[in-house]
């Protein structure tokens, strides 16, 4: 709120303008983002799939404490899942329990660091621009441009053949192929931050730019920044498995696309090698975009005019 | 239907409450047991700054409000006798289309950007009213006229886009005028417009509410704009009538401090150029009290 | 006029600018492969020492990197797209158009069906007042766009192939009849069509919901028009306008998903063939299809901003001069 009273005002008019007028309360207060916090944590689907996702989170994290080798050859080929083997045996007798909990370490890895990569890139290079203009502006949109005319997935792929494929360079194409979506919102906000009253004063009054960046349009960016950057988790998971899915990635150490790859030669016979790391690409991906869409409604509530 | 009993006014709330839904759990009472008259003929300003719920008691009687289940409607609304308040869409479907004809404020977002005006200013013509085909259309012209629009076939033919903001809200008017409506509710007709424009605009408004002898339930935040223009004023403040007479008697006595205050801007903007509603505080609290007093 | 002239005179060279850019990153890309650039180029194949230096000499492997770089750009923009020296020096090209039939043959009825079922759903979501009815098209839209597109595809090979035996698992033919079956294209095109419906459906129920909270609903409401006339001649004709661009769009996810769902189904489509030589190194075909796709993309947003031009008026006027009228 302090920041808003820096904007001069006549000394003579407590004049309301149309929008603070009694009654037509239309306020985005910054004490609104701890509510809209708190919506977001009310919602229904917050409590289904939040609890979803940490448990996905914690698998991967203190599984492997739990299972047996992924690796180990020690038990019959193609088992079914029964109470020894939850996840039955795949085609070289490995526990599919163990594969499936390392193979989310993996998809859930690329996930989680291409999504926080593409949010800082995303902070910097946009907030650079839309503040800024000029040419790092122009130089953002192109680069956007550039990324929807080549698909990230076809980018990777070429990439992969040329350069090898590893888990590495396959994370760093797809964070440099999907920064721009984080790039774009947080360009825009920073486009219009720069124009308001208050910080063009703050301009005039000498504070840094970059001063300004931080402590205003950032958090000003936040909430659509997460909503972008929740949803790129789901979405560096869902490429990831289909270049898994096509051989791109480290064969001896596969993620969950990875052992849909393997099991693709199995359908006929053993449908849980295809169904069960699947199913899990299925919840991890619908968890992180209804909860995406859950901090969207939270902070963007629409109200009022429904016709 | 029912029909219209003689000594019914062509417009009688009473007791009107309108709530309306602010945010997911947030509600507003946007209108709070209003009551209001307008007679066959007669021409009523209603007068208030924003959030007085004067415009939200216009959309009221046209049956325009968000048709969100949240939105709730208490209290009375007749339109020349006929219960409104609780009515069926299809009846009020029927008092749109040939009882009550609407102006909003910004001629840009109220007409559709997709859509030539003539097919626009058409719709508004109940079916079989003026024949079909040629006929229509040269009704459509001539309403595009009545409007103050020059050339009609010309302006008929072009996308809102292509027109000047006055032009604009020349076809709202024609819009409104083509159904030959009882009742013309005009929801700040020109605000949305430059000042030299605005007074050409309240011209046509003006004449074309007095040449087809409607009913004018003219909305504006501007005294100044509804002086001249009405026979009856209702000043409303925090969504209820605060006031309500004769215009001239409300401009020459007013009763209540809110009025006073109003008035006193609006000399003092002709006086040394102070904003409109510099409405001291103290007056403000004074206000606000009587609405929990009230309630 | 000249508005408009100007506009897709930009436009058009934009396009090419950044069909310019993508071969030039297509190009250093190959320049960082590791190891000897001559088997970069032609993959894992034996070389003979004679074929060596032809290659050498086609792309001037000892010139300068500049030079090199003009050599190859000439090429591409001749339509020499090299040689696929896995399979008998064939042209790329060549390869590449035989297949894309193959491909289209599943991708337009995908395109198609994912646009047209979009529309409905998201504007039956829009309007109804059902709350279970919108709740459970946006409910299943958000989830099967959180479905890996090419494990529905294994998902539908295991109901519907294998478990009830309706449909085949594998190939566009029988083993060895030429010409493509259209029980093989069922499961590909539902496959293809499912995730863009999902994503299109969303899309249009938020542009119909916006458009229907629009000023001119309000006038339109105040003519007495009935909720079905509203919605068909108002809301529907602005909101879907979005819906131009995001088609445009989809085209370019559909054609580079074909690689995933072309691999599910053994179709054998350019995806494929982009599998296999990724699989084989065969680089040249890598490239090839992949400046393929990007000047299909180019080309079908360009299209895309014509049509957006045409459909909405506002645009229109950047194509024609305007006439001004005034009172």
């Amino acid at each position: 709120m302090t920041r808003q009273e820096t904007r001069t005002t006549g000394p003579s008019s407590p004049a309301p303008d149309a929008r603070t007028a009694p009654l037509a309360v239309r306020e985005r207060s910054h004490g609104g983002q701890g509510a809209a916090w708190r919506a977001f944590l009310r919602r229904p689907s917050t409590l289904v799939f939040l609890p979803l996702v940490i448990i996905f989170v914690l698998v991967a994290v203190i599984g492997p404490f739990f299972v047996t080798d992924p690796v180990a050859t020690s038990f019959p080929k193609l088992l079914p899942p029964s109470a020894e083997h939850p996840f039955g045996t795949d085609m070289l007798g490995r526990d599919y329990l163990a594969r499936v909990v390392y193979g989310g370490q993996i998809s859930l890895l690329v996930g989680f660091s291409v999504a926080v990569l593409c949010m800082t890139f995303g902070l910097i290079v946009g907030g650079l621009a839309g503040y800024f203009g000029g040419w790092i502006d122009t130089a953002m949109v192109k680069i956007a441009e550039f990324f929807q005319v080549l698909p990230g997935l076809v980018l990777a792929l070429v990439a992969a053949a040329v350069l090898g494929s590893n888990i590495v360079i396959v994370g760093a194409l797809l964070a440099i192929t999907m920064w721009p979506g984080v790039g774009r919102i947080v360009r825009a906000e920073a486009m219009r931050i720069s124009k308001l009253g208050y910080v063009e004063s703050q301009k005039a009054a000498g504070f840094h730019s970059l001063r300004i960046l931080w402590s205003d349009v950032i958090p000003n960016a936040m909430p659509p920044v997460l909503v972008a950057t929740t949803m790129t988790v789901g979405r560096a998971i869902l490429i990831e498995s289909g270049l898994a899915y096509i051989g791109v990635g480290d064969p001896s150490n596969p993620s969950w696309g990875g052992l849909l790859n393997e099991a693709q030669s199995y359908m006929r016979d053993s449908w849980w090698l295809a169904l069960l790391p699947g199913t899990c690409i299925f919840l991890v991906v619908l968890a992180v975009n209804m909860l995406g869409d859950a901090l969207n409604d939270a902070f963007n509530p629409t109200i009022g005019r429904v016709k | 239907m029912n029909a219209p009993q003689d000594e019914a006014p062509l417009v009688s709330v009473e007791g009107l409450q309108v709530v309306l839904p602010t945010g997911e759990r947030s509600e507003v009472e946007a209108v709070r047991r209003v009551d209001l008259v307008i007679r066959d003929g007669e021409r009523v300003g209603v007068v208030g700054e924003s959030g007085s719920g004067k415009s939200v008691t216009g959309r009221s009687i046209a049956g325009l409000l968000p048709t969100s289940p949240r939105v709730r409607v208490n209290g009375s609304i007749r339109i020349s006798g006929q219960e409104m308040v609780g009515a069926p869409p299809a009846a009020w479907d029927e008092i749109r289309r040939s009882r009550v004809g609407m102006i909003f404020q910004d001629p840009l977002t109220f007409l559709n950007p997709t859509m030539r005006v003539g097919r626009q200013v058409a719709e508004s013509i109940p079916p079989g009213r003026e024949g079909d085909g040629s006929a229509r259309t040269r009704a459509v012209h001539r309403f595009l006229e009545q409007a103050g629009l020059e050339r009609p076939e010309q302006v008929a033919a072009r996308f809102p886009h292509e027109l000047s903001g006055g032009m604009r809200q020349r076809v709202l008017i024609a819009i409104a005028i083509a159904k030959l409506p009882a009742l013309i509710i005009a929801d700040e007709p020109t605000t949305a417009l430059d000042v030299t424009v605005q007074q050409r605009v309240l011209k046509t408004l003006d004449t074309t509410v007095a040449d087809l002898g409607t009913s004018l339930m003219l909305i504006s935040h501007d005294l100044a704009v509804v002086a001249n223009m009405t026979d009856r004023i209702y000043v409303m403040y925090g969504g209820r009538v605060v006031e309500e007479g004769a215009t001239e008697q409300v401009l020459h006595e007013p009763r209540h401090a809110y009025t006073q205050a109003l008035l006193r801007s609006v000399r003092s903007l002709t006086d040394d150029g102070v904003e409109l509603y510099s409405i001291s505080p103290e007056l403000r609290r004074q206000l606000a009290e009587e609405a929990v007093d009230a309630s | 006029m000249k508005a408009g002239l100007l506009h897709y005179g930009r436009l058009l060279l934009s396009s090419f600018i950044l069909f310019i850019v993508v071969i030039t990153v297509l190009f250093f890309l190959l320049e960082l492969a590791p190891g000897d650039p001559v088997q970069a180029l032609v993959g894992d194949v034996p070389l003979t020492e004679e074929f060596r230096e032809r290659i050498m000499a086609a792309y001037g492997l000892d010139k300068p990197l500049w030079e090199r770089y003009l050599i190859y750009l000439g090429n591409v923009l001749r339509g020499d797209l090299g040689y696929s020296f896995a399979t008998n020096a064939e042209p790329v090209l060549d390869i590449i158009l035989s297949r894309a039939g193959n491909t289209l043959a599943i991708a337009m009825p995908s395109f198609i069906l994912s646009t047209l079922g979009g529309i409905v759903l998201g504007s039956i979501a829009a309007r109804t007042r059902k709350r279970w009815l919108d709740g459970g098209i946006s409910g299943i839209a958000v989830g099967l766009f959180s479905i890996p597109n090419f494990w529905f595809g294994m998902l539908l090979i295991m109901v519907f192939s294998i478990t009830l035996g309706w449909l085949p698992t594998h190939g566009k033919s029988p083993y060895g009849q030429p010409g493509i079956y259209w029980e093989y294209m069922v499961l590909p095109i539902i496959t293809m069509a499912t995730t863009e419906l999902a994503y299109k459906a969303r899309i249009a129920r938020s542009a119909v919901i916006e458009s229907l909270g629009q000023d001119y609903i309000d006038t339109a409401r105040s003519k007495g028009l009935s909720s079905r006339r509203v919605l068909w001649r108002h809301a529907l004709p602005n909101g879907l306008l979005p819906l131009v661009t995001v088609s445009g769009y989809s085209l370019g996810f559909i054609l580079a998903g074909s690689v995933l769902v072309e691999r599910v189904f053994g179709w054998p489509g350019m995806g494929l063939l982009f599998v296999d030589a990724i699989e084989r190194k065969n680089n040249m075909v890598v490239l090839g299809i992949t400046i393929m796709l990007t000047i299909t993309i180019i080309i079908v947003n360009i299209i895309t901003d014509v049509i957006y031009g045409i459909v909405d008026p506002r645009l229109r006027a950047r194509l024609a001069p305007k006439q001004e009228v005034t009172t």
